[in-house]
């Protein structure tokens, strides 16, 4: 089952995977990874951007998870929406929920990263950095060990094509700040299964014209 | 119009925040409007990290001054007597697959400054470490603390763990952190939830009658 018409509202933290899966005639809009900072704002911008893109008959998938709530409340007046049931873009990215929280039931330490959000707001490296400035020169290294003190892996997200040198970066991050460092290679059945179908109920939300993205 | 305690933590001014806290408990301030400016101060912060004006470090940051201003409100607050006289024991984690503790840390500050018994339990806190507390100390109130939304469901985990030991009818539980609102608290199960270290201790004392 594929949708009769190609629409997608996608986070630029699984662009990589879902775009080269759309077929060329489709329209996928790509947000920002920034937005998810504040669930309000991403969750104005994909309302916004789902009165922009819906159309009577379509289906407008959804490249997202429940994301900090920030879906909870997206809606569409004229077509379907299709979201998968997981909670961020680690997830999506793991292939199921399932497998994200039982990664976290076996080491809640763990930090997730894709290569390609190295140099995005999901490097928690680069972020604890920012705004350093304003905090006291003495104060500095105990803010950024209070920041990192619970992580204990560095969960580098693996889809087959790591660079040499993204993998000498985080192995550089976990050193400087005592991780240890693992490979986890991805699963993009689920994704894969967003643009192309089947959308069984286990794994997708699909609502009708009309009805919000429930709490899930 | 933001207090100027409110402004000076929400403006990251560790030093005159703590100074401006002091000088209104020497002239005899009450230490809880004190704690609320503090807490209307960390609200700012809350929004301007929204916003995109604050980052991760802003809000750590913030989190250690108003620890700083509540250490100098606590000899102030009169309920902190000795043990015996502590307003009643309260079990607080972070549940199971989370280790977010920055605000649930806060909350067990402000409990313990307010007088209660707390026993933090830490990060990761699987259900059971919850039950053997509860029948270990014979705490009657619980609170849940977790980040991510994957969190929500070790919160109900949990509270049907409570519930299962055939402990749930005596013990009253919070839940907080992150996006947590009443449509969670239905979810998991708890009684409250609470968006802030204030209005855990609030719950608390309502429980406790404290």
């Amino acid at each position: 089952m594929s949708p009769k018409i190609h629409k997608a509202i996608v986070c630029r933290a699984l662009a990589h995977v879902l775009e080269p899966l759309t077929s060329p005639e489709s329209e996928i809009m790509i947000l920002e990874i920034g937005l998810h900072v504040d669930p309000q704002r991403l969750k104005a911008r994909l309302l916004k951007e789902v009165a922009d893109m819906e159309e009577e008959g379509a289906e407008i998938l959804l490249g997202y998870g429940l994301c900090g709530r920030a879906l909870e409340g997206v809606v569409s007046a004229r077509s379907t929406l299709v979201l998968p049931r997981i909670d961020d873009c680690v997830g999506a990215l793991l292939g199921s929920r399932a497998r994200h929280k039982e990664l976290l039931r076996q080491n809640a330490g763990c930090y997730f990263l894709e290569q390609r959000w190295l140099t995005t707001e999901l490097n928690i490296f680069d972020e604890i950095l920012k705004g350093l400035e304003r905090i006291p020169p003495d104060k500095r290294d105990k803010i950024v060990k209070m920041m990192l003190k619970n992580y204990n892996t560095l969960a580098l997200l693996d889809s087959g094509d790591l660079l040499p040198e993204t993998e000498s970066l985080c192995l550089t991050y976990a050193r400087r700040y005592n991780m240890d460092l693992i490979n986890l290679k991805t699963q993009s059945g689920l994704l894969t299964r967003l643009i192309k179908g089947p959308w069984r109920e286990e794994e997708f939300l699909v609502l009708p014209p009309g009805k919000p993205v429930p709490f899930f | 119009m933001a207090s100027e305690l409110a402004s000076l933590l929400a403006d990251l001014k560790e030093k005159e925040a703590a100074e401006m806290a002091n000088n209104k408990l020497e002239q005899g301030a009450d230490p809880m409007e004190i704690l609320a400016d503090a807490r209307e101060g960390m609200n700012i912060v809350g929004e301007r990290f929204g916003n995109g004006e604050y980052f991760i470090p802003d809000l750590i940051f913030s989190g250690e001054i108003l620890k700083d201003i509540a250490k100098l409100v606590e000899p102030h607050i009169k309920h902190k007597e000795t043990e015996s006289q502590k307003r009643g024991k309260v079990i607080i984690g972070t549940v199971a697959g989370d280790i977010h503790d920055i605000g649930k840390d806060l909350v067990v500050l402000m409990l313990d400054i307010n007088g209660f018994d707390v026993y933090d339990l830490g990060i990761d806190v699987p259900a059971k470490n919850f039950v053997d507390k509860i029948n270990e100390t014979g705490a009657t109130v619980v609170g849940l603390s977790g980040f991510l939304t994957l969190a929500f469901d070790a919160m109900k985990d949990t509270i049907e763990a409570i519930k299962t030991a055939g402990l749930r009818d005596r013990i009253k539980i919070m839940i907080g952190g992150g996006q947590i609102d009443d449509e969670v608290r239905r979810y998991t199960g708890a009684d409250a939830c609470g968006k802030d270290a204030m209005e855990a201790v609030v719950l608390a004392r309502r429980w406790l009658n404290a």
